[in-house]
């Protein structure tokens, strides 16, 4: 899911820094303090995900858990992601401090996306609060791999072919992360309802 | 039956899994090359010892002049003859994996065996021509370059190999933990901020 260095043009690199930017400081003005501990926890969580390779057929895929992030944090998703990327890519060399705009556009924002387009259903109750983390967890990877595809323009391939190849590739990670965001929401649901108060009070 | 939803949706998603296409999608490509008996030897994977197969190899100049253009095998490997560049130029190679992951690796001239062939024939006290050092039947001559190229290539190929297993660890405990520790130190100090402005705010 990183975009790597040196692939990205320059007019996009710029374009995704100022939008990057702009949704971090969005992000850090909604964030109140109570939910400081709550953001970093997921924050942590989205830094670790990548690590987590599961394996399918020839090759793997890695969590990135932005959906869960998103439906739990709204606006606070893009400082929490914004965060993870920036140490992964100084920590692991993940992606690259020059493209850190890029990627955080890609996770971030369709993470504060699936917030407005499966918040309401997650606040549901038992079918539709299901189908909303399932949603959630599934759509963020898909606007992901549509910006990612964007963000690829002017490259090699086309946009359609290159998101073609991403959508197939994704797909599977699609499913996982739905399940994945499915049961987390299931469970605090059950355990931990306060958590999921910051879905239904956006600062 | 609510509660059965989680377990029904885990057993078809993992079921539509097993049956779909899959390609490897890692976090960046890692890339290494090397000179051997006088071929580049680019090797190429993703974290953790999975190969780059069939990807992309692009030899450039530094201003990117194009030089050489290949694919790797399943392997993630791919071995082409060293270019002739002039003297003192460095050889970049990119191994591009799929869409968004590229990685690269810069041969100086050193690494390309320029530096010991040109300070061989820099100029200098010459020596005394002489008999071949070797010679075989069949009248095969051997120079002291080429004998003493092969003795250090031998000896050098485990630390290359051992290099290029090096460069495909994934990242290590201590920057996995360095890095939570960061976010928990920014969120403390993010914390302690906004207390701060909350209590001035509060101040008559």
């Amino acid at each position: 899911m990183h975009i790597s260095e040196g692939i990205v043009s320059l007019p996009i690199l710029a374009g995704c820094g100022v939008v990057a930017a702009a949704g971090t400081a969005v992000g850090l003005r909604k964030l109140d303090q109570e939910h400081i501990i709550e953001t970093a926890l997921l924050s942590s969580a989205f830094f670790v995900a990548s690590l987590i390779h599961i394996p399918i057929g020839p090759g793997s895929v890695h969590l990135v858990l932005s959906g869960l992030v998103g439906l739990l944090l709204g606006w606070a998703s893009v400082p929490a992601i914004a965060t993870a990327l920036f140490l992964q890519a100084l920590l692991f060399g993940y992606g690259g401090l020059t493209v850190l705009g890029v990627n955080i556009v890609v996770m971030a924002l369709p993470a504060v996306a699936v917030y407005y387009l499966f918040g309401p259903m997650v606040r549901g109750r038992g079918r539709f609060r299901m189908i909303g983390s399932f949603g959630a967890g599934a759509t963020a990877v898909f606007l992901s791999t549509i910006l990612m595809a964007l963000a690829l323009i002017g490259t090699d391939s086309s946009f359609l072919v290159t998101a073609k190849l991403l959508l197939l590739s994704q797909l599977p990670l699609m499913l996982i992360e739905g399940v994945i965001t499915l049961f987390v929401i299931s469970f605090l649901a059950r355990v931990q309802p306060d958590l999921l108060d910051y879905s239904t009070s956006p600062t | 039956m609510a509660d059965r939803y989680p377990l029904i949706f885990l057993v078809w998603a993992c079921l539509a899994i097993l049956f779909l296409p899959a390609e490897s999608q890692a976090h960046r490509v890692l890339v290494f090359a090397y000179l051997d008996q006088g071929e580049i030897v680019v090797k190429a994977s993703f974290s953790r010892n999975r190969p780059v197969a069939h990807g992309r190899v692009t030899a450039t100049l530094a201003d990117g002049t194009p030089i050489f253009q290949g694919k790797t095998d399943a392997k993630g490997e791919l071995r082409f003859p060293r270019p002739d560049i002039p003297a003192g130029e460095r050889l970049v190679i990119t191994v591009n994996g799929g869409p968004g992951h590229q990685g690269r690796w810069v041969m100086t001239p050193e690494d390309l065996g320029f530096a010991i062939r040109d300070s061989m024939s820099a100029p200098g006290p010459q020596p005394r021509p002489g008999p071949p050092l070797i010679k075989e039947e069949g009248q095969q001559v051997e120079t002291i370059e080429t004998i003493v190229n092969r003795a250090v290539a031998r000896e050098v190929a485990p630390l290359k190999a051992m290099m290029a297993r090096h460069m495909e660890t994934g990242p290590s405990w201590r920057n996995i933990i360095g890095g939570i520790g960061w976010i928990v130190g920014l969120a403390g100090l993010w914390s302690a901020l906004s207390r701060r402005k909350k209590e001035r705010k509060n101040e008559p």
